[in-house]
């Protein structure tokens, strides 16, 4: 494919994602101007771009739906369920057209014409009343603003009132205005509700004052120096209400107008509250109740309205100073950076290694080559610490450029969340938080289908119909919530949903009738909740193409297993139930802690790792025999390594007991040597090796030899399955 | 400079002429007092004015003010591009307060 059309595809692709979240929102609130622009500045740039890059086909069918949206810009076609249906098939379709020319499965023309079709209907009814007439356009105040230069700039709330005797001095506030729009990006708003009428107005006062929004690099006593002839003649109000700093807020929305109007002093708190509490546009209401003039309202929005396009530019800049860089070059980085530091570490150990040999042989050398050799060392010495400072430098850089935030995935799922509930005659609306925080982009991309299996059960499991859920006093819409943090060095993602909840009667019956559990196993309710999650387990009676095939949840455990996470499910019947996914921030290195047995190098997670213990000689023999420990009166799980990983060689005592602590369970590992904390590059094991028990990967150590990584959490599973 | 009445079209029209601005003011509102006492609307021509400040483009507002408040109709058949430039920059928006019927000339 050539360079021009994969440029195309790229682009196209991120375009239709974003039209689907467009969309998706637009339903929520059809007459969002900004929202419907957008949605038709993608299709026009799909099709477009499609038109130069050679795609014909998809330009000429995104031409149809580009060309509805225009006539939903103009106000002459409302925004619909049926035209966001309409409108989500036809970014669908395109999507199809996308992959087939990728290789994909080929598109349905007749699909195609279908949408087509509808879409033309939708012309016809409105193309008779086309010719309502345009409004003479007039740019308002604070259109075609331009931002240029955005670094270093501040935005400023003045309000500019002018003594009545203003214009008697020969100030025409005109000229003070325009001084103020050279200074940076303005919306000037003027505020003329006390203006009299002609039998009351004295024509020579000023009874006119001014809002103005003003964002300038320029700082505040520029915007003085401009008011410095008229000081004494006029009121000032000048507010800091935005700098740089914000940039980081970019989704979040700018203040609300009540926030704006009490921080003006325009309102007071308890009209705003009693205002409130009315289900209204709270602009409308206050107007209405002559609490604030309309005047006062449209200078708030028109500062809301600022500070947006204000931030929206500054994202936008700092958008534009990215690149784009394939995948692959990116993990070959990662892999490279792995290798660096992997020499690193060797280069580290050599020299303090030389420094050790250095002292035991200057011991014996004569005086005179004495001074050479420890100059020699020092040099070297610091050469390794710098390179080591350098190195961690780099992998901290390197690893934060693979990190994204995980919202994309999540906007994924909204789609997914409304089809599947109108598929399944349910009402249910996504909620998603945190959705900046930053992962892995692998994990990321292979976290996505364990997301989409949980939520899909929870959709058609877990959620009931809104007849059920109004009959047990649940509101109709049920909620499906989606949350991630930050929890150390791992995040934690929440699947929750205020459904039915599991039934731990229905699952422990289930389990045993599958001879998952044993007839007689006395469980508790987190334990009976965790076997949805064994392999063959499906409780629901009937399967459904959505999920219950009886192959999803032990699926999501081993996908999420991969990524060296956990996952665990909490419920209570007839309120819902939360599934929490446990994920380390990445896949490529992770701080270890080295252990020895033998001759044989071992890496645990030091997240797991809670301490480490000496036996007594006769405690450990103990301890070899029962594989358990007595841990200061507590009694801990055992495994012996060497018996474990059959290791001969060396000396058979075990000198060190670890404990480890993973799934809220301690076990103790006997190991002869501990070496203490590593930076591990994980390398996976290749086929072969991939089924191994206990292991999850391996790393190569600074003098070459390979380490095992150790998994715990498997390793715990081993000693409960009594191994 | 000043308002000059016009017949045109069975309509009785203000024209101004010249300057629109804080030495104006006080004879201009005369003028649109008595022309309102007259004709109980307020027809206006503003295509030939030439000049315009802050002092104006408020006489003009509480001109449309009281049009709006005492019920009567207000139209401005055309206005010059030196009122509509003034009225953008004073922060105001010359459509909602000329209506929208105007062409700048």
């Amino acid at each position: 494919m050539d360079k021009q059309k994969e440029v195309y595809m790229e682009e196209a692709y991120e375009l239709l994602a974003e039209l689907e979240v467009s969309l998706l929102e637009l339903e929520e609130t059809p007459d969002d101007a900004e929202l419907i622009g957008r949605v038709f500045r993608a299709l026009h740039t799909i099709k477009g771009s499609g038109d130069m890059a050679g795609f014909n086909d998809i330009a000429d069918f995104t031409h149809e739906i580009e060309t509805v949206f225009d006539f939903v810009r103009d106000g002459k076609i409302a925004v619909t369920k049926e035209l966001v249906n309409l409108a989500l098939s036809a970014r669908d379709q395109i999507r199809t057209m996308l992959d087939e020319s990728e290789g994909g499965e080929a598109a349905d023309d007749f699909r195609s014409r279908g949408i087509i079709m509808a879409l033309r209907e939708l012309l016809s009814d409105v193309s008779e009343d086309t010719a309502i007439l345009k409004e003479v356009q007039v740019p308002t105040p604070s259109e075609n603003v331009m931002f240029n230069d955005l670094e270093g700039n501040v935005t400023y709330r003045i309000r500019f009132r002018p003594k009545r005797g203003v214009f008697k001095n020969g100030t025409n506030p005109i000229f003070l205005l325009n001084e103020l729009r050279e200074l940076g990006v303005c919306s000037i708003l003027a505020q003329t509700d006390a203006v009299p009428k002609l039998n009351e107005i004295d024509p020579e006062s000023c009874y006119t004052y001014w809002d103005i929004i003003l964002t300038t690099s320029r700082g505040i006593n520029a915007i003085k120096d401009v008011f410095i002839f008229v000081e004494g003649d006029c009121e000032m109000n000048i507010e800091m209400i935005d700098d740089d700093g914000w940039l980081e807020t970019i989704d979040s929305d700018y203040k609300r107008l009540g926030q704006i109007l009490l921080e003006r002093h325009d309102l007071a708190c308890d009209d705003l509250m009693r205002a409130l509490l009315e289900q209204k546009r709270i602009g409308d209401k206050l107007v209405e109740d002559n609490l604030v003039d309309r005047g006062i309202v449209e200078s708030a929005l028109a500062e809301q309205q600022h500070i947006k396009q204000v931030r929206k530019k500054r994202h936008e800049i700092a958008m534009a100073s990215t690149i784009r860089v394939p995948a692959e070059k990116l993990d070959r980085l990662v892999d490279l950076v792995g290798e660096l530091v992997t020499l690193q570490a060797r280069f580290s150990q050599e020299v303090s290694g030389y420094e050790e040999d250095g002292e035991q042989d200057n011991a014996e050398l004569d005086n005179a080559g004495m001074d050479n050799v420890e100059q020699d060392n020092t040099e070297l010495v610091s050469i390794a610490e710098e390179l080591e400072r350098l190195t961690e430098d780099l992998r901290d850089t390197t690893m934060s450029i693979r990190m994204l935030p995980i919202s994309t995935t999540f906007s994924t799922f909204k789609r997914l969340v409304r089809d599947l509930s109108d598929d399944l005659g349910k009402e249910v609306v996504m909620e998603t938080e945190g959705g900046d925080t930053e992962l892995d982009k692998t994990v990321i991309e292979r976290l996505s289908d364990p997301l989409m299996h949980i939520i899909r059960n929870s959709i058609d499991h877990g959620i009931e119909t809104p007849k059920v859920r109004e009959s047990s006093g649940k509101p109709r819409h049920g909620a499906i919530r989606l949350s991630a943090e930050h929890s150390g060095a791992d995040v934690l993602i929440r699947i929750s949903d205020d459904g039915a909840g599991l039934d731990p009667e229905a699952i422990h019956s289930k389990a045993k009738e599958r001879g998952i559990i044993s007839p007689d196993a006395e469980l508790s309710e987190n334990e009976i909740f965790s076997q949805i999650f064994a392999p063959g387990f499906s409780t629901s009676e009937e399967v459904t193409d959505i999920s219950g095939r009886g192959v999803g949840m032990d699926v999501v455990k081993r996908s999420v297993d991969e990524l060296r996470g956990s996952v665990e499910v909490s419920s209570k019947k007839g309120v819902g139930s939360t599934f929490t996914l446990k994920l380390p921030l990445t896949l490529a290195i992770i701080d270890g802690f080295l252990v020895k047995i033998g001759e044989g190098h071992f890496v645990l997670p030091l997240s797991v790792v809670e301490e480490c213990v000496n036996l007594e000689p006769e405690e450990m023999i103990k301890a070899r025999k029962r594989n358990l420990i007595n841990l200061r009166g507590e009694i801990v799980q055992y495994i012996d390594l060497r018996e474990l990983f059959v290791i001969q060689e060396g000396s058979s005592h075990n000198e060190r007991v670890v404990i480890v602590e993973a799934k809220s369970d301690r076990i103790g590992l006997g190991v002869d040597r501990v070496i203490g904390q590593h930076q591990t590059v994980i390398k996976t094991l290749g086929k072969a090796y991939k089924n191994v028990e206990g292991i999850s990967g391996a790393t190569i150590l600074g003098d070459g030899t390979v380490a095992l990584i150790l998994d715990v959490n498997q390793m715990i599973q081993l000693v409960e399955n009594g191994v | 400079m000043g308002f000059i009445k016009q017949e045109r079209e069975e309509k009785t029209l203000l024209k101004a002429e010249g300057a629109i601005s804080i030495y104006e003011a006080a004879s201009l509102r005369e003028y649109l007092l008595s022309y309102l006492k007259e004709n109980n609307e307020l027809v206006l021509d503003l295509s030939e004015v030439s000049e315009c400040d802050t002092a104006g483009v408020q006489l003009l507002c509480s001109a449309r003010i009281t049009a709006e408040q005492e019920g009567m109709v207000f139209e401005v058949t055309g206005a010059s591009g030196p009122v509509i430039d003034a009225m953008t920059r004073a922060g105001l928006n010359p459509a909602e307060i000329l209506n929208s019927n105007i062409e700048a000339s």
